[in-house]
């Protein structure tokens, strides 16, 4: 019995898999090892299977027991603190291609804007999301969602484009 | 070109089109094994971990506190158990009862009393059965003879709790003596003449230990204070003295720490006598004295006389 659910459970799991890995390695990049919190969400989405209703909603299913999990991950975020610099350690380690380089700088920007821009931005830009599903998962309007994606690209200009020397320069004489 | 000056949308691209990292078997077998090892044990190094170890240590230190609390309130009634007051103190010629209203408490051989006082804390207690008497045998034996005698003599109550904390032990402490003006303990003449043949006598009529007369004598100069002036006051009229007084000090000034007393005026007498007493004091400017006065008081505490020795010495 288990074991078919279980099956059952992967076999939904498997289409979304790659965009929920994205999302897990964007998300806590430089916070804590993505795929402990890919292990918890899976884990805990199997024990509450039962509750889901249609398996059309599966995918915003895991991604709101992945978001109850980060927010609770987030709580403790202080007690967690360490493991930042062995993943930032292990991230770089995985640098191959200028591909990887390219996408390991935006990872970095990310992870300095604040939670609600940054997952609005992973969660739309990078997993596939549209405005709409995003404001079902953060339980806020579409406007704030708009906003929210508007405010964060636009800081990730900023910190992917720093004002060039010239500029500086005008701006502090000294 | 360089990589932070590509298009926001390019990245974006990138990430999205980039291979994952931990592939679906990867997952699916680390998922599989969680669930059937029971989950917890291989979340070793995720969040589960941390949540856990915060649970246990809530768990042992919330068990460790209500171990101390439960401990500590055994511990306090069962003192509360060894509280004992005695209200009443019977004596025949052999024996000293300590009693709680009419039901006796505790025995005591009246002979023994007195040799352990008599030979002091150096001798160890009798063995008796009793639990009660052993410890009140304890208590005296490590009883100063001196306090033990000053206690007696004072008359109307005998308040162990007075006695320095080094002679209680826990059982003893709170044995507490009131209403005891039904019997008057009073320590022997032998007592004065041989050390040695000094015994408790019980019942005694003597007056000896009686103090027949206190002097009370008070000093007050330019550093008196408002409250050293209504101290003497409550005294008086607590000694039954007709007693009135007047006092200024000089100006506040704002270099001047002390208000010094420049001119007062006091007037005492006792009711129902011709005893009567004026004094006035002028003081100048910056100058000192000292004024001593005072009254004789019976053993009840009125007074009986005022003091003679007035005293007042004035200086510039």
């Amino acid at each position: 019995m288990n074991t078919k659910r279980q099956k059952k459970f992967l076999s939904l799991y498997k289409p979304v898999h790659d965009r929920f890995e994205r999302f897990c390695r964007a998300r806590v990049f430089g916070q804590m090892e993505y795929g402990d919190l890919m292990n918890d969400t899976l884990v805990i989405a199997f024990q509450k299977f039962h509750e889901l209703k249609s398996e059309k909603a599966f995918l915003s299913y895991l991604f709101s027991i992945c978001l109850r999990v980060l927010s609770n991950y987030n709580k403790k975020k202080k007690e967690l603190s360490y493991h930042d610099s062995e993943q930032i350690l292990n991230v770089s380690s995985d640098i191959r291609t200028d591909r990887d380089a390219d996408v390991h700088l935006l990872y970095q920007a990310l992870a300095k804007l604040p939670e609600t821009q940054k997952e609005s931005l992973i969660l739309f830009e990078i997993t596939g999301f549209s405005i709409k599903e995003i404001a079902e998962l953060h339980d806020v309007s579409i406007s704030v969602v708009k906003q929210r994606l508007v405010r964060g690209r636009k800081k990730l200009t900023q910190l992917l484009n720093p004002a060039p020397l010239s500029q500086l320069n005008k701006n502090n004489p000294s | 070109m360089n990589k932070r000056e590509r298009p926001l949308d390019e990245l974006f691209q990138s990430a999205k089109s980039q291979e994952p990292k931990l592939s679906f078997d990867e997952v699916s077998k680390r998922f599989s094994t969680s669930i059937s090892g029971g989950g917890i044990t291989k979340w070793s190094n995720g969040i589960f971990k941390n949540i856990i170890n915060k649970t246990s240590l809530f768990i042992t230190s919330t068990a460790v506190l209500i171990g101390t609390t439960v401990f500590l309130s055994y511990n306090t009634n069962n003192q509360n158990l060894n509280k004992e007051t005695i209200t009443d103190v019977y004596s025949d010629n052999t024996k000293i009862i300590l009693a709680q209203g009419n039901e006796p408490k505790i025995e005591l051989e009246d002979r023994k009393v007195a040799d352990q006082v008599k030979d002091g804390p150096k001798e160890k207690p009798r063995n008796t059965n009793d639990d009660k008497r052993k410890q009140i045998d304890t208590f005296l034996i490590s009883l100063d003879t001196d306090t033990l005698t000053n206690n007696m003599n004072s008359g109307t109550k005998i308040t162990f709790r007075d006695l320095p904390q080094s002679f209680f032990t826990e059982t003893a402490d709170l044995f507490e003596i009131e209403n005891s003006q039904k019997v008057e303990e009073k320590i022997s003449a032998t007592q004065k003449s041989n050390p040695e043949e000094r015994d408790l006598i019980l019942n005694s009529d003597s007056d000896q230990s009686k103090v027949d007369s206190t002097e009370k004598v008070f000093t007050l100069n330019e550093y008196s204070t408002e409250s050293d002036f209504r101290r003497v006051y409550e005294l008086a009229k607590k000694a039954g003295i007709d007693y009135w007084y007047r006092v200024h000090h000089q100006k506040k000034r704002k270099t001047k720490e002390l208000f010094l007393v420049r001119d007062f005026k006091i007037t005492m007498s006792i009711p129902g006598t011709d005893i009567a007493s004026n004094i006035i004091v002028n003081v100048a400017r910056e100058g000192s004295f000292k004024v001593k006065f005072g009254w004789t008081t019976d053993y009840n505490g009125q007074a009986i006389d005022l003091s003679e020795s007035i005293l007042i010495d004035e200086s510039k």
